[in-house]
C-alpha cells in the first residue's frame, strides 16, 4: 500500500543528533542555498568538499547508504527530464553540474532527516519563528499520520478484497467515499483530542 | 451531582433526575449496560457537556462561566489513549497543560520524572509515545493525569482491551493514588477488588448505589441490567 | 509536480519562498485570532488525513497511478484559511520524510500545489454550488488543478529549467486528466459526508 518510510529508527543516540537542531537545520539550508548558487568554476571542489563531509556524515552516523541511494534514485527521472531539453545548451560540464546540485540537495535534506529526531526538527522551526500554530499542527499531523494511515489501509484493503469485479470509474467513486469514512474518522478523533486538550488546560493560547 | 439531567439533541434523555456523592478519597465504579451514559456522565462532569442540575467539586460548582477553573481541579483518562497522547515525546505529553500552573522548567521536569516513575514508565521520555504498547500508553496517560496532582481523577475504561499483565500493571498504579477517583468500567472485577463504591447505572438514570458486596452479589439485579456477578464474588 | 531542491535558480527561489511564507503567515494569524481550540485538532488531524490522501496511490487505466491533490476539497470542507495550513504541513512533511520536494523550493510548490487551488477552487465552489454541488466541486477542482500546473509551468520556465512553450501544454494535460480522476473521488467523498454527516460543511469553514 502507502510506503508509509517514517524516519529511520533510534535517530536519537546518533552522534549528529547531538548537535543542537537549529543549528544543523541552519547548515542543512546553508548547504542547500550554496549548492543552488554555486558557479560552475566552484563544481569541482563543492563536490568533492561535501562528498567527503556527507560521506563522513553516513558513516559516523551509520546512516543504511542504501537507504541514501534510494532517496536519490527519486530525483533522477526529473534531472533526466530537464537534460532532455537543455542537454545542447548546458553541455556536458553544464549537465555534470546540474547532477550534482540536484543529487546533493537531496542528499543534504536525507541527511538532515535523517540526524534529527522529528521533535528535534520541530523545535529547530520554533527557533527559525516559524507561526507556533504550524509547527503545533505540524506536531499533531506527525503524531496521528500513521495511525490515519494504518485505517486507510485496513479500508483499502477490504475494498479492494471485495471489488476486483469494478472497472475503473466506479473503483474510484468508492475511493471516494472510502475517503470520506476516513475523512469522518479523521473529523471524529479531533473532536476527541479537542476534549482531551480541554481537560489538559489547554485553551488555546499559543504563546 | 444533583437532579442532573442530560439528553443529546434529538435524543430521549440519558438521565434525568441523576444525583450522586462521592465522598474525597473514595474510589466510586460506575457499571451499566452499554448505552446507560456512563461515559456521558463524566463528559458533563468535565463541563464538556452541557445538562441541567448542579454538579459541585469540593465546594465549588460547576457553570458554563467557570468551567475551565473547575476543570483544572479534576484529571480524565480517556478510554482511548490514542486521542490523548498527541504530542511529539512522553514528556510533552505528560507536561501538556502544567503551563497554566505556572511552574518553573525545572519543577515540570521533576513532576513528569515523578508521575511516570509512579506509573513505571521507565522508557526514554524524548521518544514518541507511538511505539509504546497498550498497557504502556493507558500508563502514561495515567501519568498525565497524575501530574495535575487534582484532587479528582476520572476514568473511562481504563482496563480495556488490555493484557492480564497490563490490567496488573494498571491496577497496581491506580492503587497507588489517593485522589478520589470516579470509575467508569464494564471490568466487574476491577469494581469488586478496587472500589469502595459501586453506582449501577440504567436507562434514565441510577438504579442502585453502595458497597460492591451489597450491589454486585444481587444477582437477579445484575442480570437485569445486562450484567452479572462478577468473578471474586462468585469464587467467595 | 512537487519540484526538488536544486532546480530552481535563486531569485525564484526567494521570491516563492517569500510570498509562501507571506501567506501561511496571514492564514496562521487568522486562524489563532479567533482563538477556536476545537480547530487545533481539526487541522493536526486534517494535515494527517490529507497527507494520507496525497499519498494514495489511485490506479488509472494504463498500469500508472497517480495521486489526488485534495486541497480544494479540503477548501469547501474547512475554508481556504485552514486548507492553507494543512497543506504546508503536508508538504513539509513530505519534503522531510520522503524528500518529495525540497525545502528551498517548498515556496514555489506550496504555491502550485496548495495556495493557488484553495483560494481558485474555494472561490469558484462559493459561486457555483447554489446550482449543483457536483458541478461547482468538479469545476474548481479542473480549474485550481490546471491554473496550478500554469503556475508550475511559469515557475520552472522562469528558472530556465523547462521552456514555457513545452511545459504548459504538459502540466496542464497531465493536471487536467487528473483533474478528471480528482473529481470523481472527491465528488464521491463529499457525498459521503452530506449523507452521513452534513452538519460539517456547516460549522467548520474557516
Amino acid at each position: 500500500m502507502i510506503p508509509l518510510e517514517l524516519q529511520p529508527h533510534s535517530v536519537a543516540s546518533r552522534p549528529l543528533a547531538t548537535v543542537k537542531s537549529p543549528t544543523k537545520l541552519a547548515m542543512a539550508l546553508g548547504s542547500l542555498l550554496l549548492l543552488a548558487m554555486m558557479p560552475a568554476t566552484w563544481l569541482p571542489s563543492v563536490s568533492i568538499g561535501l562528498g567527503l563531509v556527507y560521506m563522513v556524515i553516513v558513516v559516523l552516523n551509520r546512516i543504511s547508504v542504501l537507504f541514501l541511494l534510494k532517496r536519490i534514485v527519486c530525483v533522477i527521472p526529473f534531472v533526466l527530464c530537464i537534460l532532455f531539453f537543455h542537454y545542447k545548451s548546458m553541455g556536458l560540464q553544464g549537465s555534470f553540474h546540474f547532477l550534482i546540485r540536484s543529487t546533493f540537495s537531496v542528499a543534504t535534506l536525507v541527511l538532515f532527516t535523517a540526524t534529527t529526531p522529528f521533535p528535534q526538527i520541530l523545535s529547530s522551526l520554533k527557533a527559525f519563528r516559524v507561526p507556533h500554530l504550524f509547527v503545533l499542527v505540524l506536531a499533531l499531523a506527525y503524531r496521528y499520520m500513521a495511525l490515519v494511515q494504518s485505517e486507510l489501509s485496513n479500508m483499502h484493503r477490504s475494498v479492494t478484497l471485495r471489488t476486483s469485479h469494478l472497472g475503473h470509474f466506479e473503483r474510484w467513486r468508492l475511493y471516494g467515499r472510502m475517503m470520506g469514512s476516513l475523512f469522518l474518522k479523521a473529523f471524529d478523533r479531533s473532536e476527541r483530542v479537542h476534549h482531551a486538550m480541554l481537560c489538559r488546560g489547554f485553551h488555546g493560547d499559543l504563546n | 451531582m444533583k437532579d442532573l439531567s442530560f439528553a443529546y439533541p434529538g435524543n430521549e434523555p440519558v438521565f434525568k433526575g441523576f444525583s450522586l456523592a462521592v465522598g474525597k478519597g473514595e474510589t466510586c465504579g460506575l457499571i451499566g449496560a452499554n448505552g446507560t451514559g456512563k461515559s456521558t456522565l463524566l463528559l458533563l462532569i468535565c463541563g464538556l457537556l452541557q445538562g441541567h442540575g448542579e454538579i459541585c467539586l469540593e465546594g465549588q460548582v460547576l457553570e458554563k462561566a467557570n468551567a475551565a477553573a473547575f476543570r483544572r481541579r479534576l484529571s480524565m483518562v480517556f478510554q482511548n489513549p490514542d486521542d490523548q497522547l498527541f504530542m511529539p515525546t512522553i514528556f510533552e505529553d505528560v507536561a501538556f497543560g502544567l503551563d497554566q500552573f505556572g511552574w518553573d522548567e525545572e519543577t515540570v521536569r521533576r513532576t513528569v520524572r515523578t508521575s511516570l516513575d509512579g506509573v513505571g514508565i521507565t522508557v526514554d521520555w524524548s521518544q514518541s509515545s507511538q511505539q509504546l504498547s497498550l498497557g504502556q500508553k493507558k500508563r502514561v496517560c495515567l501519568a498525565a493525569a497524575l501530574a495535575r496532582n487534582a484532587p479528582l481523577m476520572l476514568l473511562d475504561e481504563p482496563t480495556n482491551e488490555l493484557d492480564p499483565k497490563g490490567r496488573r500493571e494498571l491496577l497496581r498504579s491506580l492503587d497507588d493514588i489517593d485522589a478520589t477517583k470516579l470509575i467508569v468500567t464494564h471490568d466487574l472485577d476491577l469494581v469488586a477488588t478496587h472500589c469502595d463504591r459501586v453506582c449501577l447505572l440504567g436507562r434514565g438514570g441510577m438504579i442502585a448505589e453502595g458497597k460492591p458486596t451489597e450491589i454486585m452479589t444481587q444477582e437477579a439485579l445484575m442480570e437485569a441490567h445486562d450484567l452479572e456477578v462478577p468473578l471474586t464474588f462468585k469464587m467467595g | 509536480m512537487h519540484i526538488p531542491d536544486g532546480f530552481l535558480n535563486v531569485p525564484t527561489l526567494i521570491v516563492t519562498q517569500t510570498v509562501a511564507i507571506g501567506c501561511i503567515g496571514v492564514s496562521a494569524k487568522k486562524i489563532q485570532s479567533s482563538l477556536d481550540v476545537r480547530r487545533i485538532p481539526l487541522l493536526g488531524l486534517g494535515a494527517a488525513f490529507l497527507f494520507c490522501l496525497q499519498l494514495f496511490s489511485v490506479p488509472v487505466p494504463g498500469g500508472t497511478s497517480v495521486h489526488v491533490s485534495g486541497v480544494v476539497l479540503l477548501a469547501v470542507l474547512l475554508g481556504p484559511h485552514s486548507v492553507i495550513v494543512i497543506g504546508a504541513c503536508s508538504l513539509a512533511l513530505q519534503a522531510l520524510l520522503f524528500q518529495h520536494g525540497g525545502i528551498l523550493s517548498f515556496g514555489a510548490n506550496f504555491l502550485t500545489i496548495t495556495l493557488l487551488p484553495a483560494w481558485i477552487g474555494s472561490w469558484i465552489y462559493g459561486k457555483l454550488n447554489a446550482s449543483s454541488r457536483i458541478v461547482a466541486l468538479s469545476t474548481a477542482i479542473l480549474v485550481g488543478k490546471i491554473l496550478g500546473a500554469a503556475l508550475c509551468a511559469s515557475i520552472l520556465a522562469v528558472s530556465s529549467m523547462v521552456p514555457f512553450e513545452v511545459g504548459l501544454p504538459a502540466m496542464v494535460l497531465a493536471n487536467g486528466l487528473g483533474a478528471i480522476l480528482e473529481s470523481v473521488i472527491c465528488v464521491g467523498l463529499l457525498s459521503f459526508i452530506l449523507t452521513h454527516r452534513p452538519v460539517i460543511l456547516e460549522g467548520t469553514r474557516q
